[in-house]
């Protein structure tokens, strides 16, 4: 298992490249959220089911790369029209966001640790679902809220399914979780399409 | 077998219904026609023994079905209002699946269960929403509903939790969620800041699901996570949120000049009145709140359906419009009964039947026959020039002479 250290500096990582690119290069930060929440709730799960909920964690990355793949088109193509790239905030400023969060969270995990859940548990859990919302909040692309709301979806995955590991709730988190993506997906190639329209008219 | 076919018939119709989602004629009465199945169908489920998913039953309640057959009622009206107006081909699949799971939800034996179904629904509502300006909306208001349907699966479990282990923790972490869960699901004031801007999107559907259906879910569950909360704080927290609630929306009632968004503003003071009820009797209060939440449900889709189909024929619900529009018809009106009686032609006299131009003894016949030209006209007009004109005619009469 992971020391505390081990256990910040890929939180660090995973947070840090949803809140650095908020495009095709999250789907990376988010990649590695799963595997390290997989990893966390290895000694309360199956190992086939264990394998299924990485897998459809996987298909959901997919999906938001598939979608920030075609955001990145809409923005090559505005760019060679000539208009103003869609904007964003800066990666700067959504980096300091996430780290602002993440000492919060590890004050936080010390002085209101959850009952009964061991300590890397309600690190990550705090740690992601702080970043996430916080995220969530300063963003404003339909993607990179979407990233976000996945962010703190699996913080709060990491810490339900310690509690409650029933097949049913489990199952019922994994489809949330693929559900989220598409409407992500939908939502932000809508928005690229709305945006990119008046230009291209 | 009853509940079996209340609980599938939606997503097997969402399905079936998934290849003529374009075809509004041909989707929205058939997805009104389901809606109106289900209504049926839901009290006579009550008797079904409990459905068992994966170890969790699933049964109605009989007091739960009444009002899932209002919210029945009121979507078989939406969809109907939805054939005449513009919504997107989603809605129709996507609100049967997205009712199957708020009628999951309020089967649910747990809360825990209940919250993860709404989680889904919430999705669906997102789904519903779609529209070329809406996208932002749309993903700030499954942001915000997530994060309570999030809060109510946590409630949910520290509930149940709370009943087998040491209870302490368990309530400590329940409380909070479930004030936070119920505040957001329901749209109590400051946390229901998401329901204004839904109301505004011109997508009645979504609107009604998100800001009617899920809160009556929500308060469905009240009596399960009662136990979570200390019952001064509760009753304190729900008398100033219901009048925080009440006069928020009452007062944003008054500012748009859109019909759909003040309809939004008096759902959400209907709320706070819903709020106050919650605060009342414990044994009484979830009662009198749902039914009155029921009522809402039924009287907002009507209002949001007619909003469409007026912004429909004017062009816009702007409230200046619809008022321009009202007050041409009584010029007209009187305009034609006065000529009438200056003329000494009663209109059963077939001086309306006249052509255009022509010139016999009948007098007020080429004005009348002029006014039929002109109401051809305004008939092959389309609903934006026709709103134009008039908010045309409207703003020269506010300007002064």
């Amino acid at each position: 298992m992971l020391t505390t250290t081990q256990l910040v500096l890929v939180l660090a990582l995973a947070t840090g490249l949803v809140a650095l690119s908020a495009r095709r290069l999250a789907a990376l930060g988010l990649a590695i959220q799963f595997t390290l929440s997989a990893l966390l709730l290895a000694p309360v799960m199956l190992q086939p089911v264990l394998i299924a909920r990485l897998s459809l964690g996987f298909a959901a990355c997919l999906i938001l790369f598939l979608s920030a793949t075609s955001l990145a088109r809409a923005q090559r193509s505005r760019m060679r029209a000539g208009a103003p790239p869609l904007a964003r905030m800066g990666s700067l400023f959504s980096l300091l966001c996430v780290a602002l969060a993440g000492f919060v969270a590890t004050g936080i995990y010390r002085a209101f640790p959850l009952p009964g859940l061991p300590e890397e548990i309600t690190l990550a859990s705090y740690w992601l679902v702080m970043a996430g919302l916080l995220l969530a909040t300063m963003e404003g692309s339909v993607l990179s809220q979407g990233l976000a709301a996945m962010t703190a979806l699996n913080g709060f995955g990491v810490v339900f399914l310690r509690l409650e590991s029933g097949l049913l709730m489990i199952g019922l988190l994994s489809l949330l979780e693929i559900g989220l993506a598409l409407t992500v997906a939908v939502l932000s190639d809508q928005q690229t399409e709305s945006l990119s329209r008046p230009e291209i008219d | 077998m009853a509940l079996i076919l209340l609980l599938s018939l939606p997503f097997a119709a969402a399905l079936a219904l998934w290849p003529v989602r374009r075809v509004r004629q041909l989707a929205a009465p058939i997805s009104a026609l389901v809606y109106l199945v289900l209504a049926v169908l839901a009290p006579l489920a009550t008797a079904s023994p409990p459905l068992v998913l994966l170890g969790r039953p699933l049964a109605l309640p009989a007091d739960h079905a009444l009002y899932l057959s209002y919210l029945a009622v009121a979507l078989a009206l939406l969809m109907v209002g939805g054939g005449f107006s513009q919504e997107s081909a989603l809605v129709w699949p996507g609100s049967l699946a997205t009712f199957g799971l708020l009628l999951a939800s309020a089967s649910a034996a747990s809360a825990e269960l209940a919250g993860a179904f709404m989680a889904l629904a919430v999705l669906g509502v997102g789904f519903c929403l779609i529209a070329p300006h809406t996208p932002v909306t749309a993903m700030r208001t499954v942001l915000v509903l997530l994060c309570g349907a999030m809060m109510m699966v946590l409630a949910g479990w520290a509930a149940e939790a709370a009943t087998l282990d040491d209870p302490a923790p368990m309530i400590a972490l329940g409380q909070p969620a479930t004030f936070f869960g119920l505040a957001l699901l329901l749209g109590v004031f400051p946390f229901g800041l998401w329901a204004a801007p839904l109301g505004r999107a011109e997508r009645p559907t979504a609107a009604f699901l998100g800001i009617c259906a899920l809160s009556l879910v929500a308060c469905l569950r009240m009596d399960d996570l009662a136990s979570l909360v200390q019952p001064s704080l509760m009753t304190a927290l729900l008398r100033w949120g219901g009048v925080a609630t009440l006069v928020y929306g009452a007062i944003g009632a008054l500012l748009p000049r859109r019909l759909s968004a003040v309809v939004a503003y008096a759902a959400v003071a209907d709320l706070g009145v819903a709020v106050l009820a919650l605060s009342g009797e414990p044994a009484s209060a979830t009662g009198l709140a749902v039914r009155h939440l029921a009522y809402r449900g039924l009287a907002c889709a009507t209002l949001w359906v007619a909003s469409r189909v007026l912004a429909d024929c004017f062009g816009s619900d702007d409230l200046r419009l619809l008022g321009g529009g009202g007050a041409s018809c009584a010029a007209y009106v009187g305009g034609g009964v006065a000529g009438r009686a200056i003329s000494g032609r009663a209109a059963a006299h077939g001086g309306l039947c006249q052509p255009h131009g022509h010139s016999g003894d009948h007098g007020s016949a080429p004005e009348l026959g002029h006014g039929l030209g002109a109401g051809r006209d305004w008939a092959r007009l389309g609903p934006e020039s026709r709103g134009r004109r008039v908010l045309g005619r409207v703003t020269a009469a506010g300007q002064p002479a």
